[in-house]
């Protein structure tokens, strides 16, 4: 195999290939006409917003975990996941979606959670998906996280 | 095998080697060199050898990148943790074993992009195992080394 090009570019073919397994498993089950009306929606579905930059603070609270993400013009996104205990019980439920999310969640929370006890903080990159409500668009719930990538350079 | 101080390792290189080792020490020499000739072939295998650059959780699993030259990476794709934590206590023996010598591999790579300084890791996989986008699938790792 040959080794893949600019890792910086390979980044959207990561997140492309989640989507893109997705997509093409849910196109084979259409038939011919429904195959090519949901080709325009491709680009609304694959809609994704990405935050850059690194993990500045925790705020544990009573009932969930806030976790804030500044970017390098200083720009402030807060993730606000369910408590620890709250995920933990969720994911031993029986409903495979409730347990499923749950797990997700837990492992996107470990990954900012490791960013930030690093020294130096790693450079973190979160993509999640748009709100359709908002009035508060610097609060973002965990649910809506699809990925956090986390890059072994240091922040400046 | 390389002569360095690479001091984590998991994998079957080793055991490959060995298993060599011993075969042709039972061997007249001509048949040795013959053998060592073959070994290339019969071990077609790529190796990744740098730190890693980035890791990628996504819903499908878990991504690690090894940079290998200053523009140039291997990615290799993992299952998510909750599906091989759940795949090691599987009944299936073939499928528990695949899932814990995953677990090992990913442990050794996720060791090492944390370290300060990050550590420097050699992946040697069957180049068979690449798929879209030149990514590769975990199952096709043979060994992983942590040189500190």
């Amino acid at each position: 195999m040959e080794e893949t090009q600019a890792t910086e570019a390979a980044q959207p073919a990561l997140a492309a290939i989640e989507i893109a397994d997705f997509v093409a498993n849910l196109v084979q089950l259409l038939p011919a006409e429904l195959k090519s009306k949901l080709s325009p929606l491709l680009p609304q579905l694959m809609t994704r917003i990405d935050v850059d930059g690194k993990a500045i603070a925790i705020h544990e609270g009573k009932s969930d975990v806030w976790k804030v993400v500044q970017t390098a013009d200083g720009k402030q996104l807060t993730f606000v996941f369910p408590s620890s205990a709250q995920l933990d019980q969720d994911s031993k439920s029986t409903d495979k979606d409730v347990a499923e999310k749950a797990e997700r969640m837990k492992r996107f929370e470990m990954r900012i959670e490791k960013a930030l006890h690093h020294k130096p903080p790693l450079r973190l990159q979160v993509k999640y998906l748009p709100k359709i409500d908002d009035t508060t668009p610097s609060m973002i719930d965990a649910e809506r996280i699809t990925a956090v990538l986390t890059f072994q350079t240091e922040w400046r | 095998m390389r002569e360095n101080t690479a001091i984590r390792r998991a994998g079957g290189k080793i055991e490959i080697l060995d298993l060599f080792d011993g075969l042709a020490g039972a061997l007249p020499a001509e048949l040795q060199t013959k053998l060592n000739q073959l070994l290339p072939q019969l071990l077609d295998r790529k190796e990744a050898e740098g730190t890693i650059y980035m890791i990628y959780e996504g819903k499908h699993g878990v991504y690690k990148t090894v940079r290998t030259g200053p523009n140039t990476g291997v990615t290799f794709h993992f299952p998510t943790s909750t599906k091989l934590e759940e795949d090691s206590k599987s009944s299936d023996p073939a499928v528990a074993e695949k899932a814990k010598r995953l677990k090992a591999f990913e442990a050794l790579l996720e060791d090492a992009f944390y370290d300060s300084p990050p550590g420097r890791v050699i992946v040697e996989y069957d180049p068979k195992g690449a798929g879209p986008y030149g990514i590769v699938e975990a199952a096709s790792i043979t060994s992983i080394s942590v040189l500190v």
